[in-house]
Formats: C-alpha cells, sequence, structure tokens
C-alpha cells in the first residue's frame, strides 16, 4: 500500500520539554534516528533518559505538559510531532501499537482476555462473532500461548505475568500495525520468562514484518531483537549505530560503561573460597508455611508456599535463594525475619532458637538480623529525612555523634544527604540508603530480598561491589534472594535453587552452575545463558575491572 | 568505586514553594485564603475590641438599621449586631476547633489502631463506627444533648462524638495503605514498639488525607454547632452564637433582616472559606497543582 522505500518511522532532530511548575524542563534533545520495515531498533538509557518520552511522542500521545520544542516525526512520510489527539486517534488503531511495561496493570482484571482482544477488532469494525474469535485464536497462537481456547476464557488473574505479557502483545498485534512501541516489556517477567517472550517477538517481527522500537535500560534484552541501537542518556542521543560494532566497539564512556556492566554480571570472579568449616549462623531447618486463600463466601484454598525447607548460612558468607516469582522464596527471607509466622519448623541463629514472630524475639536477637527490601520506594519512610531513617535503625533509635555519617560514607553516599527526603534521591542512592540502615546496628546476617532487581544494571553493579565490600570488612552473612542467576553468580557462595516451595538443589554456586543436577536448575540457566551467549559474543574479554 | 561516582548522579532536591503560594496557585485556594484571613482576623480582632458591648442592651436603638453607627445594625433589644457577630465567631471558632479536635483525637485512636491490628478487632471497631454513622448527623446530635442537656462544653462533645467515627474511617482507610509498606516492616522487624511504629512511622503519611478530612469537618463543625444554636439545643442566650441570633431575627425577618441575615452570612463565608482551603490542600497533596 505504500511505498517500501519510506522508512515507517523517522525521527528527525526531535525536542521535547516539560513543564513543571511553571518551569521548562527539557527531556528530549535533538534525538534523531530512522527505522525501516521489518527493523528492530532500540533506545538504551537508564531511568530518566528521556527514551520513554521519544516512545510517547512517536505514538503521539505525550502528557498534557509535554510540548514538541523542535524537530520532526515522520510516520510513513507524514509529520506527527505537533499533531493532536484527535489527529492521532485513526493511527492508533491501524499504524502504532503499544505493548506496555507491566502487563498486570495493562488487562482489565474484572473482564476475560479473550474479550479484552475481541474489543479492538470490533473498534476496527469486525463485527462477525465466529470471524472475531477465530481471529483472537489465531493471534494467541501467534504469540505461542497454549491452548487457546481456553486462555481466551479466563481472566487476567488465572494467568501468569509472562501470559499476561503475551495476551497484550496479541492485543497490540490485533490491528496490524506497521510500528511497534515495546516500553520495557520484559522487565516485571522473571528471566526464563524473558527469555521466552523476546523469542516470541522476534519471530513475529520475521514473520509481519513491523517494525519494532524498543525501549530497554537492559543492554541484555537489545542484541535478539535489534540490529540498530541508540544510546542515550540525560535526554540526548550519545551514540547510536549497528548493535554489534556498538557492543564490540564502543565509543562513548557512557555506552562503554553499559557493556562493562554487563559483562561484569555475566563474569565470574573464580577466586571463591572454600566454604570454612565453622559453626552455622543461621540454621533452618524443616520451615513449612501454607496459605489459605479464599474468604466467607467461597472455598478456601489451601497454598503450600514453602514445604519443608532446610538449609544453613556460615557467617561471612552469602547463601542465594533463587527461583521464579511464586515459588516461595520471599515467604522464606519472610519468616526468617519474623514478619511472617512459619507453620512448623526451626530458625536458629547462632546457639539461640527465634521465635515465630520478632515479636516474641528478644533485643539481642533481633538486632542481629536486618533486611534489605526490593523496591527502596516503600521501603524508606517518604516522610522522614535520611538521618532519621538511619537513625531509627541504630541501637537506643538515636544516633550519637558521627554515627550516621559514618554509615553514609560506608555505603559511598555523601555525608551532606543525610538531611534529604527519600524523593529528593536517585534510585541507586535510595538504595543505599536502605543498605545503610540495615548495617547500623552492626548486624550478624542481612537477608537482601531482590535488593538490587528494581534498579538500572549499572546501579545494580555498583550496588552488589558495595554489598561485598561491605561484606568483606564486617563479616556479614548474607542470605541473598533473587530471581537473577547473573547477580546471583555474581554476589553468592551458594545457592539453592527454588520451585513450587521446595529446594530442588543446593550447593556452591560454582559446582551448581558448572554442573547443574536438576531439570528446573538447567532450564533457569539456559534461559539466563541464552542471553548471556549473546552477550559473550559481545564482550571484550579484558574489560577493566571495577574497582 | 568508580562505578558508583558515575551511575549516582545525584538527583537535586526541587525547589520548595512556600506552601500559602501553592494554596493560593490551587483552583479556589486564592478565594479560600482571603475568606478564612478575614475570619481569623475578626477573630483575632474580637478578643481585644469589638465596636459595642455585644451584650449591653439599649432601649432607645432597638432595631436601629445598618448606619455609621452601628454598621450591622442593631437587634430587638438594641445590641449592635456587629459586635455580636465578632463576638459569635470567637464562640464559633472554639466551639468548632475544640469538637473537631475531640474528634480527631477519639477517631484516630480508634482509626489508627484498627488499621494497625487489623483483624477481629478491626472488625469489631468499624461495624461499630458502622452503627454510629447509619443515624444522621443532627439526629445523633440530638440524642446526645437530650441525654447530657445543652450548653458550651456539651455541644463541643456532641460534635466530637458524631464526627469521630468518621475521622476514624479514614485514618483507618490511610493506615492500611501505609500498613503495608515495607519501612513498616523493617520498623517492626527490628522490634520497635506497636506505639513507636504507629506514632513515628506511619502517623506522618497519613497527615495528607487526615487533614483534608478535618478540613471537611470543621466546616461540618460549624454547622452542626449553627444548627443546634438555631435549635435551642446549643448555646444558650444570651450568648452570641451565630445560630441563635439567625433564630433570634427570624420572627423579625420582613423587619429587620439585618440581625438573621448578618450571622447567616458568616455562616456561610466561614464554611465556604473551610471548604475552599482544605480542597485546595486536597489537591496539593495529590499532586494535582
Amino acid at each position: 500500500m505504500t511505498d517500501t522505500s519510506t522508512p515507517i518511522l523517522e525521527v528527525r532532530d526531535l525536542s521535547v520539554d516539560y513543564v513543571v511548575r511553571r518551569r521548562q524542563v527539557p527531556a528530549v534533545r535533538h534525538v534523531g534516528f530512522t527505522l525501516n520495515r521489518g527493523e528492530g531498533y532500540a533506545l538504551l538509557g537508564g531511568s530518566g533518559a528521556g527514551k520513554s518520552t521519544v516512545a510517547l511522542a512517536c505514538l503521539g500521545y505525550l502528557p498534557g505538559n509535554a510540548t514538541v520544542t523542535g524537530g520532526q516525526i515522520l510516520l510513513r512520510g507524514r509529520d506527527i510531532a505537533h499533531a493532536t489527539r484527535q489527529a492521532m486517534q485513526p493511527l492508533w488503531g491501524a499504524d502504532l501499537s503499544i505493548v506496555p511495561q507491566d502487563p498486570h496493570a495493562a488487562l482489565n482484571p474484572a473482564r476475560r482476555v479473550g474479550d479484552q482482544v475481541a474489543d479492538v477488532l470490533r473498534a476496527r469494525g469486525e463485527t462477525d462473532p465466529r470471524a472475531i474469535t477465530a481471529r483472537v485464536q489465531a493471534l494467541f497462537e501467534m504469540v505461542r500461548l497454549r491452548d487457546p481456547a481456553r486462555v481466551a476464557e479466563s481472566y487476567p488473574h488465572h494467568l501468569s505475568g509472562g501470559m499476561k505479557q503475551r495476551i497484550c502483545i496479541a492485543r497490540a498485534l490485533a490491528v496490524e500495525p506497521a510500528l511497534l512501541v515495546l516500553d520495557e516489556p520484559t522487565t516485571a517477567l522473571d528471566v526464563t520468562t524473558q527469555a521466552a517472550i523476546l523469542d516470541t517477538i522476534a519471530d513475529i517481527r520475521d514473520r509481519l514484518g513491523v517494525a519494532l522500537l524498543f525501549i530497554t535500560h537492559d543492554l541484555r534484552v537489545v542484541t535478539t531483537l535489534c540490529r540498530r541501537v541508540g544510546i542515550m542518556r540525560g535526554g540526548e542521543m550519545v551514540e547510536q549505530g549497528d548493535a554489534d560494532d556498538l557492543l564490540h566497539r564502543p565509543q562513548h564512556p557512557f555506552t562503554r560503561q553499559l557493556v562493562d556492566a554487563v559483562s561484569l554480571m555475566g563474569r565470574d570472579d573464580g577466586a571463591r573460597v572454600a566454604a570454612p568449616a565453622v559453626a552455622p549462623l543461621l540454621t533452618v531447618a524443616g520451615l513449612r508455611k501454607t496459605f489459605s486463600l479464599g474468604g466467607l463466601f467461597r472455598a478456601r484454598r489451601k497454598v503450600k508456599a514453602i514445604d519443608d525447607v532446610s538449609f544453613t548460612v556460615t557467617p561471612g558468607r552469602t547463601l542465594a535463594i533463587v527461583g521464579e516469582s511464586g515459588s516461595g522464596k520471599s515467604t522464606v527471607a519472610r519468616c526468617v525475619m519474623g514478619l511472617l509466622a512459619p507453620d512448623g519448623g526451626r530458625i536458629a541463629l547462632g546457639g539461640d532458637d527465634l521465635a515465630a514472630t520478632s515479636a516474641g524475639r528478644n533485643r539481642r536477637l533481633r538486632r542481629q538480623l536486618a533486611i534489605v527490601f526490593q523496591n527502596p520506594d516503600s521501603s524508606l519512610n517518604p516522610r522522614h529525612t535520611v538521618r532519621r531513617i538511619i537513625s531509627r535503625a541504630l541501637p537506643g533509635q538515636r544516633a550519637a555523634g558521627d554515627q550516621v555519617e559514618r554509615l553514609l560514607a560506608a555505603v559511598h553516599l555523601d555525608p551532606s544527604l543525610a538531611e534529604r527526603l527519600p524523593r529528593e534521591l536517585s534510585g541507586g542512592q535510595k538504595q543505599r540508603v536502605a543498605i545503610a540502615r540495615a548495617f547500623a546496628a552492626d548486624p550478624r546476617l542481612v537477608v537482601l530480598d531482590e535488593a538490587t532487581s528494581s534498579l538500572d544494571l549499572t546501579v545494580q553493579v555498583a550496588v552488589l561491589e558495595l554489598l561485598k565490600s561491605l561484606q568483606a570488612a564486617r563479616g556479614t552473612a548474607y542470605l541473598f534472594i533473587s530471581h537473577d542467576m547473573h547477580v546471583v553468580r555474581r554476589l553468592a557462595d551458594d545457592v539453592a535453587v527454588m520451585q513450587h516451595g521446595r529446594f530442588c538443589e543446593i550447593g556452591p554456586v560454582d559446582q551448581v552452575f558448572a554442573r547443574p543436577a536438576h531439570p528446573y536448575t538447567r532450564a533457569l540457566l539456559a534461559s539466563a545463558e541464552g542471553r548471556m551467549a549473546d552477550e559473550a559474543g559481545a564482550v571484550i574479554p579484558d574489560t577493566v575491572e571495577l574497582s | 568505586m568508580g562505578g558508583a561516582s558515575v551511575t549516582d548522579v545525584s538527583a537535586r532536591p526541587p525547589a520548595r514553594v512556600p506552601i500559602l503560594l501553592r494554596i493560593a496557585q490551587a483552583r479556589g485556594g486564592t478565594a479560600g485564603l482571603i475568606l478564612i484571613g478575614f475570619w481569623l482576623t475578626v477573630f483575632l480582632l474580637s478578643l481585644a475590641w469589638t465596636p459595642h458591648d455585644p451584650f449591653a442592651f439599649s432601649l432607645t436603638q432597638k432595631l436601629v438599621a445598618p448606619s455609621a453607627d452601628f454598621w450591622l445594625g442593631t437587634d430587638r433589644y438594641g445590641r449592635d449586631v456587629l459586635s455580636r457577630i465578632m463576638a459569635g465567631c470567637r464562640e464559633v471558632m472554639l466551639i468548632s476547633a475544640g469538637g473537631t479536635a475531640l474528634a480527631l483525637a477519639l477517631g484516630l485512636i480508634v482509626g489508627v489502631t484498627a488499621g494497625f491490628y487489623g483483624r477481629l478487632y478491626d472488625e469489631g471497631m468499624m461495624r461499630l463506627m458502622d452503627i454510629l454513622m447509619a443515624f444522621p448527623s443532627l439526629l445523633l446530635a440530638l440524642l446526645v444533648v437530650g441525654v447530657l442537656g445543652p450548653g458550651y462544653f456539651n455541644v463541643i462533645l456532641v460534635v466530637g462524638a458524631v464526627f469521630a467515627p468518621r475521622i476514624a474511617r479514614v485514618a483507618r482507610g490511610a493506615v492500611l495503605e501505609v500498613r503495608q509498606k515495607e519501612f513498616v516492616e523493617a520498623a517492626l522487624a527490628r522490634g520497635d514498639s506497636a506505639g513507636n511504629v504507629m506514632l513515628v512511622e506511619i502517623l506522618p503519611n497519613i497527615v495528607g488525607p487526615l487533614g483534608v478530612e478535618v478540613g471537611v469537618r470543621f466546616a461540618y463543625a460549624i454547622f452542626l454547632s449553627a444548627s443546634l444554636g438555631f435549635l435551642g439545643l446549643g448555646v444558650q442566650p444570651p450568648s452570641p452564637d451565630w445560630g441563635l441570633m439567625v433564630n433570634e431575627g427570624r420572627e423579625l425577618v420582613d423587619v429587620a433582616p439585618w440581625i438573621s441575615l448578618a450571622p447567616a452570612c458568616a455562616i456561610a463565608t466561614l464554611v465556604v472559606g473551610v471548604n475552599l482551603l482544605s480542597e485546595a490542600c486536597r489537591r496539593i497533596w495529590a499532586g494535582e497543582a
């Protein structure tokens, strides 16, 4: 229908400003790229780099306080940089589609998913119910959903995160778009699911010839999908070009940093000491926890979150518990912390048995345990200054002398940040404050519940390094809960693989990674390695040491 | 740590705009500020000075229409209406503030503990609040006054009793949201006492929704005390209560309309002002302005 030589999308010298409290704040400066039919283009950058703003501008869906101050966005040769929403409306149904970051929020929980995809078809004028059903099924098959007929009849809460994201992709494809915008489509999913989704998207790109604009902060997912990559930082495109070139020969320092982050994440330190023969610090034996779902008027359903789990953590070492979401690994962490009372089993710290809830434990024992949560936004009280947050975790809830300053220095934060509120800090800074708080009472064991998962890759690496140096300096033991094999490999000495509330394998990291005994461990490793293999080619072997 | 210095780009704290300026920028905020500012001035002025004695009868100057000497005229006993409005302002402010403060204290105790402890205690408390809220507020107020008898302090008690369940409900809702945040779990895990967690970790985070509710309740408290006064069940004559004054002027409304009109306008402007102001604060809290 259109001349194939015209690019689907051409962005020329685009600049976008936001108006915040009556002040113009530049968000995007002079960004330009071209996207052809059947091609993938990745916009890569940390949070706040302006990549989402570019994507929204391409969709003609900028928020009300944003204005395009310069440049052009040519969609099949037509400039839509200043198009109104009314003018864009017909295009959304035909040329443009978006796959959201969080599939859990993108589907209406009260309606069957089949109907939600059918809505899109009806909006395009399809009226024959049988044709609609057939098309929905075909779409579901295209995104590799097993048993499409049953899935179509399901509500979102029946489906896993990965399945929901497939539904969102199916819904986006229902309009047969020329351009598909993917806004961090795999960030909210775990590793195994990520790999499968990326594979599906690549397959669809090849079969339908749809152009992909891929927004991400994770370099690892780019290479499978996109030939060309643009690196954004602070609203500017610092470097762009062929994905392979960029990864092998990064020019800009920021790109190099991104590449290094990946290589460090995948690199094995090698020099791992064998477990010393000392008494375990934390002993967990036969831990069980069953949740009962349902309410007054619905049949109760018992779910075994943890089923007979036993492990030990040695002083100064790290045990990682890996598994997909819902495997029960966070429940273990919460039981150890006394935030959740287990149904059975024994938890002991040093020689002392721990009571089921933290209220039943004495002060001395409680002080030896601390926790760092996944999301620093909800784990720091937004109304307290950094100083107050840390002081309250100190014995007596009061800081003596320069204790707060010393803790901040220990997590590599400027002591002048002490008077700030959490919202005045970046994500990485916030997580460092959470770590400083955990170390305030000088604990013997720190539970890290997905402590790096919500951070950008480069920040993740820095925080992992910090955790390692704190461990080396203070001899603290870590119980590290994670779904990310790369991070586990980087931080842990021992690893336990968890599935459906049970440990299917436990052992030293080297052994588990080199010779996985359980099929599930192999599956986890394979999906992580699948991405690693792409990176392996991309990574210069002798990357600089991060020190 | 090379990585840290490069990646942790220092987030600059947002410039702090004075709160009054932000309220003035919100929709209706300026009007609210002007009205409340006016009544606060009157309140402060009335503590020190009124043009005439609000209680002094004058047989020669009954029902004088508004004039240079009596700006808002006089009532049937020759008392200056403006002076009585000013003196009444003092009473209405103290009664409403006292009643709202009482309601806030009761509501917080019930609401915060219910939201924090949850389970059966929460269920029991909330059903009790539901029962109290099932009565229309004026009816409940009449009931309490019927038992306690009319009077200055009883009106404060009534306002407190009537509004406590509503504040409890709002407080509980806000606590439920904060309760599941991880900073609360972190505090409980390190063994802070329940009271300490509620006061220091949770309370500061519910100030926003609670403040708005308190503003709304304050406005209704003005209404409620005026209604009780009008019905003769609140503050007793010769107190210059606005509701009472409206009632006193009721029979003379075709001869001397200013006697009722002035306190009625006073009630209306004060209530509207409080409402505008609390709405503006709500918008700011919700990030809409």
